[in-house]
């Protein structure tokens, strides 16, 4: 009888300590879902007081699929994705090898790693802004005495994303070394003695024992590292607004553009769903690819 | 294994060369901030510093920045706050209640969706709710959507420390009579006060750094928070650097205080548990 009482009494708490966390989550993250596919079949128009929703049927899904700058600065998005996560996964592979178990990495060490991926990307974005200074710029005031000319880091339209993508290595490389030193320390020893016995040299050693043990890290890694990719903006927004010319508009600049600076919002709700579908589809790729390289 | 003294100072060296190139650009900013106009455009390696670029920030007869400062303040502990509160409560119900309906894989589920949906699709539905409901270009619409967007990380944060602290000590406090909250409020809480401090942090970073929500539920200075402000000061047609590098340097202070606080659980965290670092 006494733990029937109180298993009830239990229960009942349980439930209202729960209520306020799960009215939270489903007002305000599952409705905002739902009344975007909403918005999708829609033109929006603000005014002074409300705005007027009109219904379109599937008229911005016929816009999208014509629009030729979407598709480019889809293309952009995904060279920027390729090209930074590519260059952060074999930096951070490199960085952890060379460390792993030859030095003890203590932990400030480990903190001052960690800051470039904890301060705002915004902040990222205007120390790399400054560095970037065609005039009194850190790189170009290195090249300039080297005795070499200045380059134009963000204005120029070849270089452009470059120099972008470059602070996003910056950014994140510590993330992908933390993540790999992290799964290498916790490697057993055995397979390595083993190949050792066995006279492997060390790039055989990698390729057909750390690799594979390793590759649950990676995969940790390669994922979240791609899904936070696409959704670059801050960084973008302060190094070149998307410019010169189109160079430089990923996905979010251009999406944002859409909805709140030429206000068509409707239209920017199917170009926030499509995004994140072909987020979606990318990700299955590269799943799939790994899976692939594996067997 | 045992490794030659020469791969040693490889490893030594090469890491060296990350820090190095880690902390440069930091000084390098710390330093502009520090310097006067001419000296900027100069480049002059040796300078004298002033401080004219911080008191014209934060104490300038125009500066917007203080407003901006304080907004941020303000709605990153608020979200913090609210978020550890009603979050604690209900992450120590899912540690410890029988779960229905497999609601710990649903939230681990939405909780990855969450992270591949990008902010534009959660920017647009909130910009027509709060410009409805009046809430737009006011902090208080920033703290509910931060909130929303913080709670389900804080929850399974805080459920992975709840699970951690051992049963027996709360049974054994229930037998000697001690109902399901005082065992909650005065045992488990006290137990887990680190990890509360952890994800009190990180929810306090997301919310400092925060910025396409921020800019596109503002619109003057009276509610911006410190990253649309510095975007804005970005955008002028004359962009005064120093004052630029001291903004930055300002911004970016907290995150340094924070940074060895939350080192340990930084990449448990942003990998939602997946590695434990």
């Amino acid at each position: 009888m006494k733990t029937t009482l109180k298993r009830r009494q239990y229960n009942q708490l349980g439930f209202w300590m729960l209520a306020p966390t799960a009215i939270i989550l489903i007002v305000l993250t599952l409705y905002p879902i739902i009344y975007l596919s909403f918005m999708m079949f829609t033109e929006i128009e603000l005014t002074g007081d409300g705005a007027i929703t009109k219904f379109v049927g599937l008229s911005n899904f016929v816009r999208m699929v014509e629009d030729k700058t979407f598709f480019q600065s889809l293309g952009t998005t995904i060279i920027y994705v390729i090209s930074s996560v590519s260059a952060e996964m074999v930096f951070g592979m490199l960085l952890a090898l060379m460390v792993a178990n030859a030095l003890k990495v203590p932990g400030v060490i480990k903190t001052l790693l960690m800051i470039p991926m904890l301060i705002a990307p915004v902040a990222v974005g205007l120390i790399w802004r400054l560095m970037y200074n065609p005039e009194f710029g850190l790189f170009n005031s290195i090249l300039r005495g080297l005795g070499m000319p200045g380059l134009n880091w963000l204005a120029d339209k070849n270089l452009a994303l470059l120099s972008i993508i470059i602070s996003d290595i910056w950014q994140w490389t510590p993330f992908v070394y933390l993540i790999l030193l992290a799964g290498l320390q916790a490697l057993p020893e055995e397979p390595f003695e083993a190949a050792k016995v066995d006279g492997a040299k060390a790039g055989q050693t990698f390729r057909y024992i750390t690799l594979p043990l390793l590759r649950p890290s990676i995969l940790v890694a390669l994922l979240f590292r791609t899904m936070d990719a696409f959704k670059a903006y801050d960084k973008f927004v302060i190094l070149t607004s998307g410019g010169p010319g189109n160079a430089t508009q990923v996905v979010s600049l251009y999406n944002y553009k859409v909805s709140f600076t030429f206000w068509e919002m409707g239209y920017g709700a199917v170009l926030a769903f499509v995004t994140i579908m072909v987020v979606n589809i990318f990700n299955l790729i590269v799943f799939r690819g790994m899976e692939r390289l594996n067997s | 294994m045992k490794y030659k003294n020469s791969t040693k100072t490889w490893s030594f060296l090469l890491l060296l060369l990350a820090i190095i190139l880690t902390v440069m650009p930091f000084i390098w900013i710390v330093a502009t901030s520090f310097k006067d106009f001419i000296s900027i455009m100069s480049s002059k390696f040796f300078f004298s510093p002033t401080l004219e670029n911080y008191t014209n920030l934060l104490a300038g007869r125009d500066s917007e920045y203080p407003r901006f400062l304080l907004n941020s303040v303000i709605v990153s502990l608020s979200t913090t706050f609210i978020s550890l509160v009603i979050g604690a409560m209900g992450s120590y119900s899912l540690a410890r209640l029988p779960i229905p309906l497999k609601l710990d894989k649903i939230l681990l589920g939405w909780l990855l969706v969450l992270r591949i949906i990008h902010p534009m699709a959660f920017a647009l539905p909130f910009f027509m709710i709060m410009y409805k409901f009046g809430l737009y270009n006011t902090i208080y619409a920033l703290i509910f959507v931060y909130t929303a967007i913080n709670m389900p990380f804080t929850i399974w944060m805080m459920k992975g420390f709840f699970e951690e602290i051992s049963e027996e000590i709360e049974e054994s406090a229930m037998i000697d009579g001690c109902s399901r909250f005082k065992v909650f409020s005065r045992i488990a809480l006290p137990l887990v006060a680190p990890g509360l401090t952890a994800t009190a942090i990180f929810c306090f970073i997301l919310a400092w750094n925060e910025f396409l929500i921020a800019l596109i539920l503002t619109s003057s200075p009276q509610s911006m928070t410190l990253p649309v402000g510095i975007a804005r000061l970005n955008q002028q047609y004359f962009v005064k650097w120093g004052e630029m590098s001291a903004a930055a340097t300002v911004f970016t202070i907290p995150i340094f205080v924070f940074a060895s606080l939350v080192q340990r659980h930084l990449i448990r965290g942003m990998t939602f548990g997946a590695i434990k670092g």
